[in-house]
Protein backbone atom coordinates (compact mmCIF):
# COMPACT_ATOMS: atom_id res chain seq x y z
CA UNK A 1 0.00 0.00 0.00
CA UNK A 2 1.44 3.09 -0.99
CA UNK A 3 1.01 6.20 1.56
CA UNK A 4 3.37 8.87 0.45
CA UNK A 5 1.30 11.06 -1.26
CA UNK A 6 -1.61 13.42 -0.02
CA UNK A 7 -4.05 11.58 -2.36
CA UNK A 8 -3.04 8.38 -1.62
CA UNK A 9 -3.23 8.58 2.33
CA UNK A 10 -6.78 10.29 1.68
CA UNK A 11 -7.64 7.36 -0.86
CA UNK A 12 -6.26 4.66 1.76
CA UNK A 13 -8.19 6.15 4.62
CA UNK A 14 -11.49 5.89 2.30
CA UNK A 15 -10.56 2.81 1.16
CA UNK A 16 -10.04 1.52 4.33
CA UNK A 17 -13.56 3.38 6.07
CA UNK A 18 -15.30 1.23 2.83
CA UNK A 19 -14.07 -1.76 4.31
CA UNK A 20 -12.68 -2.47 0.49
CA UNK A 21 -9.08 -3.54 1.66
CA UNK A 22 -8.22 -6.77 1.66
CA UNK A 23 -7.04 -8.63 4.97
CA UNK A 24 -3.81 -7.88 4.29
CA UNK A 25 -3.82 -4.49 3.15
CA UNK A 26 -6.26 -3.51 6.12
CA UNK A 27 -3.41 -5.40 8.70
CA UNK A 28 -0.60 -2.75 7.41
CA UNK A 29 -2.87 0.22 6.63
CA UNK A 30 -3.52 -0.35 10.74
CA UNK A 31 0.01 -0.55 11.44
CA UNK A 32 0.66 3.25 9.52
CA UNK A 33 -2.30 4.64 11.92
CA UNK A 34 -1.12 3.82 14.49
CA UNK A 35 1.40 6.13 14.99
CA UNK A 36 -0.05 8.78 12.47
CA UNK A 37 -2.15 11.39 13.46
CA UNK A 38 -2.82 12.78 10.44
CA UNK A 39 -4.18 9.48 9.12
CA UNK A 40 -6.61 8.97 11.99
CA UNK A 41 -8.20 12.46 11.26
CA UNK A 42 -8.73 11.23 7.63
CA UNK A 43 -10.23 8.22 8.65
CA UNK A 44 -12.58 9.71 11.35
CA UNK A 45 -13.27 12.04 8.51
CA UNK A 46 -14.51 9.70 6.14
CA UNK A 47 -16.29 7.79 9.13
CA UNK A 48 -18.46 11.28 10.06
CA UNK A 49 -19.36 11.85 6.32
CA UNK A 50 -20.44 8.22 5.29
CA UNK A 51 -21.84 7.43 8.17
CA UNK A 52 -25.63 8.89 7.02
CA UNK A 53 -25.01 6.05 4.20
CA UNK A 54 -26.43 3.86 7.44
CA UNK A 55 -30.02 5.40 6.56
CA UNK A 56 -29.91 2.93 3.44
CA UNK A 57 -30.31 -0.60 5.23
CA UNK A 58 -34.06 -1.42 6.45
CA UNK A 59 -34.18 -0.90 10.24
CA UNK A 60 -34.46 -4.56 11.89
CA UNK A 61 -36.03 -4.86 15.36
CA UNK A 62 -33.50 -6.75 17.18
CA UNK A 63 -35.59 -9.38 19.13
CA UNK A 64 -36.75 -9.34 22.59
CA UNK A 65 -33.59 -11.12 23.74
CA UNK A 66 -30.56 -9.16 22.65
CA UNK A 67 -30.94 -6.42 25.20
CA UNK A 68 -31.41 -8.84 27.87
CA UNK A 69 -27.76 -10.67 26.64
CA UNK A 70 -25.88 -6.93 26.52
CA UNK A 71 -26.85 -6.90 29.77
CA UNK A 72 -26.48 -10.04 31.02
CA UNK A 73 -23.08 -9.93 29.56
CA UNK A 74 -22.12 -6.43 31.47
CA UNK A 75 -23.54 -7.40 34.79
CA UNK A 76 -26.72 -7.03 36.13
CA UNK A 77 -28.82 -9.86 34.81
CA UNK A 78 -32.10 -11.17 36.48
CA UNK A 79 -33.91 -14.49 36.12
CA UNK A 80 -35.81 -13.19 33.44
CA UNK A 81 -34.78 -15.21 30.60
CA UNK A 82 -37.79 -15.43 28.20
CA UNK A 83 -39.13 -18.64 27.67
CA UNK A 84 -38.71 -18.22 24.46
CA UNK A 85 -35.26 -19.96 23.93
CA UNK A 86 -35.03 -23.01 24.90
CA UNK A 87 -32.48 -24.31 22.65
CA UNK A 88 -30.26 -21.74 24.38
CA UNK A 89 -31.43 -23.25 27.79
CA UNK A 90 -30.49 -26.99 27.27
CA UNK A 91 -26.90 -26.13 25.36
CA UNK A 92 -26.28 -24.71 28.72
CA UNK A 93 -27.24 -27.47 30.72
CA UNK A 94 -24.36 -30.34 29.95
CA UNK A 95 -21.55 -28.85 30.45
CA UNK A 96 -22.55 -27.00 32.94
CA UNK A 97 -22.94 -30.40 35.09
CA UNK A 98 -19.59 -31.89 33.85
CA UNK A 99 -17.84 -28.82 34.96
CA UNK A 100 -20.45 -29.66 38.93
CA UNK A 101 -19.14 -33.10 38.54
CA UNK A 102 -15.83 -32.23 37.94
CA UNK A 103 -15.82 -30.09 40.76
CA UNK A 104 -17.14 -31.97 43.15
CA UNK A 105 -14.96 -35.03 42.22
CA UNK A 106 -11.44 -33.14 41.80
CA UNK A 107 -12.00 -30.67 44.74
CA UNK A 108 -14.17 -32.02 47.28
CA UNK A 109 -16.71 -29.47 49.39
CA UNK A 110 -14.64 -30.43 52.81
CA UNK A 111 -11.26 -28.71 51.37
CA UNK A 112 -12.56 -25.83 49.96
CA UNK A 113 -15.03 -25.38 53.10
CA UNK A 114 -12.11 -25.43 55.21
CA UNK A 115 -9.69 -23.35 53.16
CA UNK A 116 -12.73 -20.76 53.05
CA UNK A 117 -12.75 -20.59 56.41
CA UNK A 118 -8.99 -19.83 56.96
CA UNK A 119 -9.12 -17.56 55.05
CA UNK A 120 -11.68 -15.61 56.21
CA UNK A 121 -10.58 -15.68 59.49
CA UNK A 122 -7.57 -12.98 58.21
CA UNK A 123 -9.56 -11.10 56.24
CA UNK A 124 -12.87 -10.57 58.63
CA UNK A 125 -11.40 -8.63 61.43
CA UNK A 126 -10.53 -5.82 58.66
CA UNK A 127 -14.57 -5.78 57.13
CA UNK A 128 -16.70 -3.76 58.28
CA UNK A 129 -19.74 -5.17 57.66
CA UNK A 130 -19.10 -8.85 58.06
CA UNK A 131 -19.88 -11.09 55.40
CA UNK A 132 -22.81 -13.68 55.62
CA UNK A 133 -21.62 -15.94 52.58
CA UNK A 134 -17.70 -16.66 50.90
CA UNK A 135 -16.36 -18.60 48.51
CA UNK A 136 -12.66 -19.09 47.33
CA UNK A 137 -12.39 -19.47 43.43
CA UNK A 138 -9.98 -21.99 43.03
CA UNK A 139 -7.97 -23.43 39.93
CA UNK A 140 -9.48 -26.33 38.40
CA UNK A 141 -6.79 -28.57 40.30
CA UNK A 142 -7.68 -27.27 43.42
CA UNK A 143 -3.70 -25.58 43.26
CA UNK A 144 -4.13 -21.79 43.42
CA UNK A 145 -6.71 -19.64 44.84
CA UNK A 146 -7.80 -16.68 42.33
CA UNK A 147 -10.45 -14.83 44.07
CA UNK A 148 -12.24 -14.68 47.12
CA UNK A 149 -16.25 -13.94 47.30
CA UNK A 150 -17.77 -11.98 50.38
CA UNK A 151 -21.68 -11.24 50.29
CA UNK A 152 -23.09 -9.17 53.37
CA UNK A 153 -26.07 -9.48 54.88
CA UNK A 154 -27.88 -7.31 52.03
CA UNK A 155 -26.72 -10.09 49.80
CA UNK A 156 -24.08 -7.14 48.13
CA UNK A 157 -21.54 -9.42 46.56
CA UNK A 158 -17.73 -8.55 46.48
CA UNK A 159 -15.33 -10.21 44.39
CA UNK A 160 -11.25 -9.54 45.48
CA UNK A 161 -8.52 -10.54 43.31
CA UNK A 162 -6.17 -12.73 45.26
CA UNK A 163 -4.21 -12.83 41.92
CA UNK A 164 -3.43 -11.47 38.31
CA UNK A 165 -3.44 -14.14 35.68
CA UNK A 166 -2.10 -13.23 32.40
CA UNK A 167 -4.57 -13.26 29.34
CA UNK A 168 -4.25 -12.09 25.82
CA UNK A 169 -5.19 -8.27 25.27
CA UNK A 170 -8.56 -9.16 23.28
CA UNK A 171 -9.68 -11.51 25.99
CA UNK A 172 -11.46 -10.19 29.40
CA UNK A 173 -12.43 -12.08 32.11
CA UNK A 174 -16.28 -12.71 33.16
CA UNK A 175 -17.93 -13.52 36.23
CA UNK A 176 -20.93 -15.63 36.06
CA UNK A 177 -22.94 -17.60 39.09
CA UNK A 178 -25.61 -20.41 38.78
CA UNK A 179 -28.71 -20.34 41.27
CA UNK A 180 -31.26 -22.57 38.90
CA UNK A 181 -29.21 -25.66 37.05
CA UNK A 182 -32.02 -25.32 34.30
CA UNK A 183 -31.89 -21.93 33.70
CA UNK A 184 -28.39 -21.93 33.18
CA UNK A 185 -25.17 -19.37 34.67
CA UNK A 186 -26.19 -15.95 34.62
CA UNK A 187 -23.27 -13.23 33.85
CA UNK A 188 -22.44 -10.89 36.52
CA UNK A 189 -19.86 -8.88 34.38
CA UNK A 190 -16.53 -8.10 32.87
CA UNK A 191 -13.52 -7.87 34.61
CA UNK A 192 -9.52 -7.34 33.91
CA UNK A 193 -6.96 -9.82 35.49
CA UNK A 194 -6.32 -8.54 38.83
CA UNK A 195 -9.35 -6.28 38.79
CA UNK A 196 -11.78 -6.19 42.11
CA UNK A 197 -15.79 -5.58 42.03
CA UNK A 198 -18.63 -4.95 43.73
CA UNK A 199 -22.01 -7.00 42.44
CA UNK A 200 -25.03 -5.10 43.93
CA UNK A 201 -27.84 -7.36 45.67
CA UNK A 202 -29.98 -6.28 43.01
CA UNK A 203 -27.99 -7.15 40.35
CA UNK A 204 -27.95 -10.84 41.36
CA UNK A 205 -30.48 -13.51 40.96
CA UNK A 206 -30.09 -14.93 44.24
CA UNK A 207 -27.70 -15.32 46.64
CA UNK A 208 -27.15 -18.61 48.93
CA UNK A 209 -25.13 -21.30 50.62
CA UNK A 210 -23.45 -23.34 47.97
CA UNK A 211 -24.05 -21.34 45.65
CA UNK A 212 -21.33 -21.65 42.55
CA UNK A 213 -19.59 -19.13 40.82
CA UNK A 214 -17.10 -19.34 38.14
CA UNK A 215 -14.69 -16.65 35.89
CA UNK A 216 -13.98 -17.72 32.13
CA UNK A 217 -11.69 -16.30 30.13
CA UNK A 218 -13.82 -14.57 27.13
CA UNK A 219 -14.31 -12.42 24.05
CA UNK A 220 -13.52 -8.78 25.15
CA UNK A 221 -16.72 -7.50 24.85
CA UNK A 222 -17.93 -11.34 26.68
CA UNK A 223 -19.24 -14.53 25.62
CA UNK A 224 -21.00 -14.32 22.72
CA UNK A 225 -23.63 -16.67 23.46
CA UNK A 226 -24.33 -15.94 27.24
CA UNK A 227 -22.80 -18.58 28.84
CA UNK A 228 -19.57 -19.65 29.57
CA UNK A 229 -17.81 -20.76 26.31
CA UNK A 230 -13.68 -20.04 27.26
CA UNK A 231 -11.72 -22.00 29.74
CA UNK A 232 -12.97 -21.82 33.28
CA UNK A 233 -10.54 -20.31 35.50
CA UNK A 234 -11.35 -20.17 38.91
CA UNK A 235 -14.60 -21.98 40.32
CA UNK A 236 -15.79 -22.68 43.71
CA UNK A 237 -19.38 -22.33 45.53
CA UNK A 238 -20.59 -19.79 48.84
CA UNK A 239 -20.70 -21.72 52.29
CA UNK A 240 -22.84 -19.87 54.82
CA UNK A 241 -20.33 -18.35 57.65
CA UNK A 242 -21.11 -18.85 61.28
CA UNK A 243 -22.22 -16.06 63.34
CA UNK B 1 -21.10 20.26 17.14
CA UNK B 2 -18.33 22.29 15.90
CA UNK B 3 -16.04 20.19 14.10
CA UNK B 4 -12.33 21.26 13.71
CA UNK B 5 -10.43 18.35 11.92
CA UNK B 6 -7.81 18.71 10.10
CA UNK B 7 -7.12 16.42 6.64
CA UNK B 8 -4.43 16.67 4.27
CA UNK B 9 -5.82 18.49 1.57
CA UNK B 10 -4.86 17.07 -2.36
CA UNK B 11 -2.36 19.88 -3.16
CA UNK B 12 -0.72 19.23 0.54
CA UNK B 13 -1.27 21.35 2.07
CA UNK B 14 -3.43 21.29 5.61
CA UNK B 15 -6.40 22.77 5.78
CA UNK B 16 -9.28 22.62 8.77
CA UNK B 17 -12.30 21.16 7.47
CA UNK B 18 -15.32 23.49 8.84
CA UNK B 19 -17.99 21.40 8.97
CA UNK B 20 -19.47 22.47 5.92
CA UNK B 21 -22.25 19.77 5.71
CA UNK B 22 -24.92 19.42 8.02
CA UNK B 23 -24.62 16.98 11.08
CA UNK B 24 -27.29 13.81 10.69
CA UNK B 25 -30.12 14.80 12.37
CA UNK B 26 -29.10 17.57 13.77
CA UNK B 27 -31.37 17.75 17.38
CA UNK B 28 -30.45 14.06 17.74
CA UNK B 29 -27.17 14.67 17.23
CA UNK B 30 -26.52 16.26 20.47
CA UNK B 31 -28.83 13.85 22.53
CA UNK B 32 -26.83 10.64 21.14
CA UNK B 33 -23.84 12.49 22.10
CA UNK B 34 -25.13 13.69 25.87
CA UNK B 35 -25.91 9.96 26.30
CA UNK B 36 -22.56 8.26 24.99
CA UNK B 37 -20.71 10.52 28.14
CA UNK B 38 -23.94 9.15 30.81
CA UNK B 39 -22.53 5.87 29.55
CA UNK B 40 -18.92 6.83 30.08
CA UNK B 41 -19.93 7.63 33.72
CA UNK B 42 -21.50 4.73 34.31
CA UNK B 43 -25.17 5.34 33.65
CA UNK B 44 -26.64 2.38 32.36
CA UNK B 45 -30.11 3.86 31.31
CA UNK B 46 -28.56 5.80 28.74
CA UNK B 47 -27.20 2.88 27.30
CA UNK B 48 -30.42 1.56 27.03
CA UNK B 49 -32.02 5.41 26.02
CA UNK B 50 -29.34 4.05 22.90
CA UNK B 51 -30.48 0.88 22.27
CA UNK B 52 -33.95 2.01 21.92
CA UNK B 53 -33.10 4.81 19.52
CA UNK B 54 -30.66 3.15 17.23
CA UNK B 55 -30.65 -0.87 17.74
CA UNK B 56 -32.76 -1.25 14.60
CA UNK B 57 -30.33 1.31 12.50
CA UNK B 58 -27.89 -1.17 13.62
CA UNK B 59 -28.99 -4.79 13.49
CA UNK B 60 -30.25 -3.25 9.49
CA UNK B 61 -26.79 -2.23 8.93
CA UNK B 62 -24.81 -5.33 10.17
CA UNK B 63 -27.96 -7.33 8.03
CA UNK B 64 -26.92 -6.27 5.17
CA UNK B 65 -23.52 -6.73 5.59
CA UNK B 66 -23.57 -10.31 7.31
CA UNK B 67 -26.60 -11.45 5.57
CA UNK B 68 -27.85 -13.31 8.79
CA UNK B 69 -30.01 -11.95 11.15
CA UNK B 70 -28.83 -13.71 14.35
CA UNK B 71 -25.19 -13.12 13.27
CA UNK B 72 -26.18 -9.24 13.03
CA UNK B 73 -27.46 -9.90 16.70
CA UNK B 74 -24.46 -10.89 18.15
CA UNK B 75 -22.71 -8.10 15.95
CA UNK B 76 -24.68 -5.46 17.47
CA UNK B 77 -24.77 -7.09 21.21
CA UNK B 78 -20.71 -6.76 21.12
CA UNK B 79 -21.30 -3.24 19.38
CA UNK B 80 -23.69 -2.61 22.90
CA UNK B 81 -20.92 -3.77 24.98
CA UNK B 82 -18.49 -2.26 23.07
CA UNK B 83 -20.28 1.38 23.23
CA UNK B 84 -20.78 0.55 27.41
CA UNK B 85 -16.74 -0.12 28.22
CA UNK B 86 -15.33 2.51 25.98
CA UNK B 87 -17.38 5.47 26.06
CA UNK B 88 -14.87 7.16 27.75
CA UNK B 89 -12.53 7.09 24.85
CA UNK B 90 -15.37 8.79 22.23
CA UNK B 91 -14.30 11.99 21.25
CA UNK B 92 -16.55 14.24 19.64
CA UNK B 93 -14.15 16.55 18.47
CA UNK B 94 -13.38 13.52 15.97
CA UNK B 95 -16.82 12.91 14.87
CA UNK B 96 -20.67 12.76 15.68
CA UNK B 97 -21.57 10.33 18.42
CA UNK B 98 -23.46 8.14 15.48
CA UNK B 99 -20.65 8.00 13.18
CA UNK B 100 -18.69 6.54 16.09
CA UNK B 101 -21.65 3.57 16.61
CA UNK B 102 -21.97 3.32 12.96
CA UNK B 103 -18.35 2.70 12.90
CA UNK B 104 -18.12 -0.09 15.32
CA UNK B 105 -20.95 -2.12 13.99
CA UNK B 106 -19.32 -1.61 10.73
CA UNK B 107 -16.14 -2.57 11.63
CA UNK B 108 -17.62 -5.62 13.71
CA UNK B 109 -19.48 -6.75 11.22
CA UNK B 110 -16.41 -6.73 8.02
CA UNK B 111 -14.55 -8.51 10.86
CA UNK B 112 -17.25 -11.36 10.69
CA UNK B 113 -17.44 -11.60 7.06
CA UNK B 114 -13.90 -11.76 6.60
CA UNK B 115 -13.01 -13.67 9.63
CA UNK B 116 -9.00 -13.12 9.72
CA UNK B 117 -8.26 -15.30 7.35
CA UNK B 118 -5.91 -13.27 4.81
CA UNK B 119 -7.80 -14.41 1.66
CA UNK B 120 -6.97 -13.19 -1.49
CA UNK B 121 -9.58 -15.57 -4.07
CA UNK B 122 -13.28 -15.66 -3.55
CA UNK B 123 -14.19 -18.69 -1.76
CA UNK B 124 -17.52 -19.99 -1.76
CA UNK B 125 -18.83 -17.96 0.98
CA UNK B 126 -17.88 -14.82 -0.59
CA UNK B 127 -19.67 -16.15 -4.05
CA UNK B 128 -22.73 -17.14 -2.29
CA UNK B 129 -22.95 -12.91 -1.41
CA UNK B 130 -22.13 -11.68 -4.63
CA UNK B 131 -23.32 -8.19 -5.36
CA UNK B 132 -25.38 -9.41 -8.69
CA UNK B 133 -28.39 -9.59 -7.21
CA UNK B 134 -30.43 -7.81 -4.37
CA UNK B 135 -31.57 -4.30 -4.19
CA UNK B 136 -30.18 -1.72 -7.37
CA UNK B 137 -27.82 0.28 -4.73
CA UNK B 138 -28.21 3.59 -7.13
CA UNK B 139 -32.47 3.28 -6.22
CA UNK B 140 -31.64 3.12 -2.24
CA UNK B 141 -29.95 6.30 -2.34
CA UNK B 142 -33.54 8.13 -2.45
CA UNK B 143 -33.37 6.84 1.16
CA UNK B 144 -31.24 9.63 2.09
CA UNK B 145 -32.67 12.70 2.92
CA UNK B 146 -33.53 15.31 0.07
CA UNK B 147 -30.76 18.04 -0.06
CA UNK B 148 -28.33 15.81 2.28
CA UNK B 149 -24.73 17.33 1.22
CA UNK B 150 -23.77 13.40 0.91
CA UNK B 151 -26.38 12.14 -1.23
CA UNK B 152 -26.13 15.86 -3.06
CA UNK B 153 -22.75 14.67 -3.81
CA UNK B 154 -22.86 11.31 -4.59
CA UNK B 155 -25.44 11.64 -7.19
CA UNK B 156 -22.98 13.90 -9.02
CA UNK B 157 -20.77 10.78 -9.52
CA UNK B 158 -20.80 8.17 -12.42
CA UNK B 159 -23.25 5.53 -11.90
CA UNK B 160 -20.34 3.21 -11.50
CA UNK B 161 -18.44 4.55 -8.93
CA UNK B 162 -21.46 5.73 -7.18
CA UNK B 163 -22.57 2.20 -7.01
CA UNK B 164 -19.07 0.43 -6.16
CA UNK B 165 -18.73 2.36 -3.29
CA UNK B 166 -22.65 1.92 -2.28
CA UNK B 167 -21.82 -1.92 -2.71
CA UNK B 168 -18.66 -1.54 -0.53
CA UNK B 169 -20.18 0.51 2.28
CA UNK B 170 -24.22 -0.77 2.60
CA UNK B 171 -22.85 -4.32 1.63
CA UNK B 172 -19.82 -4.67 3.16
CA UNK B 173 -18.10 -5.88 -0.21
CA UNK B 174 -14.60 -5.91 -0.84
CA UNK B 175 -12.86 -4.81 -3.98
CA UNK B 176 -12.60 -8.57 -5.28
CA UNK B 177 -16.04 -9.23 -4.50
CA UNK B 178 -17.13 -6.15 -6.43
CA UNK B 179 -15.16 -7.11 -9.63
CA UNK B 180 -16.59 -10.89 -9.36
CA UNK B 181 -20.11 -9.79 -8.91
CA UNK B 182 -19.86 -6.89 -11.73
CA UNK B 183 -17.41 -9.16 -14.27
CA UNK B 184 -15.71 -6.05 -14.24
CA UNK B 185 -11.57 -6.09 -13.35
CA UNK B 186 -10.39 -4.93 -10.68
CA UNK B 187 -8.15 -3.01 -11.49
CA UNK B 188 -11.15 -1.04 -12.58
CA UNK B 189 -12.96 -1.53 -9.59
CA UNK B 190 -10.69 0.18 -7.65
CA UNK B 191 -10.66 2.97 -9.99
CA UNK B 192 -13.59 3.40 -9.61
CA UNK B 193 -13.94 3.50 -6.21
CA UNK B 194 -10.79 5.43 -5.62
CA UNK B 195 -11.89 8.56 -7.86
CA UNK B 196 -15.16 8.12 -6.75
CA UNK B 197 -13.73 8.98 -3.43
CA UNK B 198 -11.81 11.54 -4.18
CA UNK B 199 -14.67 13.22 -6.03
CA UNK B 200 -16.35 12.68 -3.53
CA UNK B 201 -14.19 14.56 -0.82
CA UNK B 202 -13.82 17.21 -3.25
CA UNK B 203 -17.67 17.77 -2.88
CA UNK B 204 -18.04 17.51 0.60
CA UNK B 205 -15.60 20.17 2.00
Amino acid sequence: MNLDTMEDRLQAAGEYVLGVLEPAEAETFERALAGDEGLRSAVAWWEGRLAGLSDIPEPVPPSPLLWERVSGTLGGARLTRSPSAPSARTMTQVPLMRRLGFWQATTGFATAAAIVLAVIALVRPFDAAAPVYTAVLQSRDGAEAGYLIQADAEGNVTLRALETVSIASDRALQLWTLVDPAEGPVSLGLLQPGQSITVPADALPALGGGQLFEISVEPETGSPIGRPTGPVLYIGRTVALPD
Amino acid sequence: MSQALFLPSLNGVREPLTGSVEPLRPASADALEALVRRCAGGDRTALREIYDREASRLVGVACRIVRDRAVAEDVVHDVFVKIWTKAATFDPARGSALAWIVSITRYRALNVIRGSKRVTEIDDTALARLPDQGPDPLAELSRLREGDALRRCLETLDDDKKRAILLAFVDGFSHAEISAGLKIPLGTVKSWIRRGLLALKGCLE
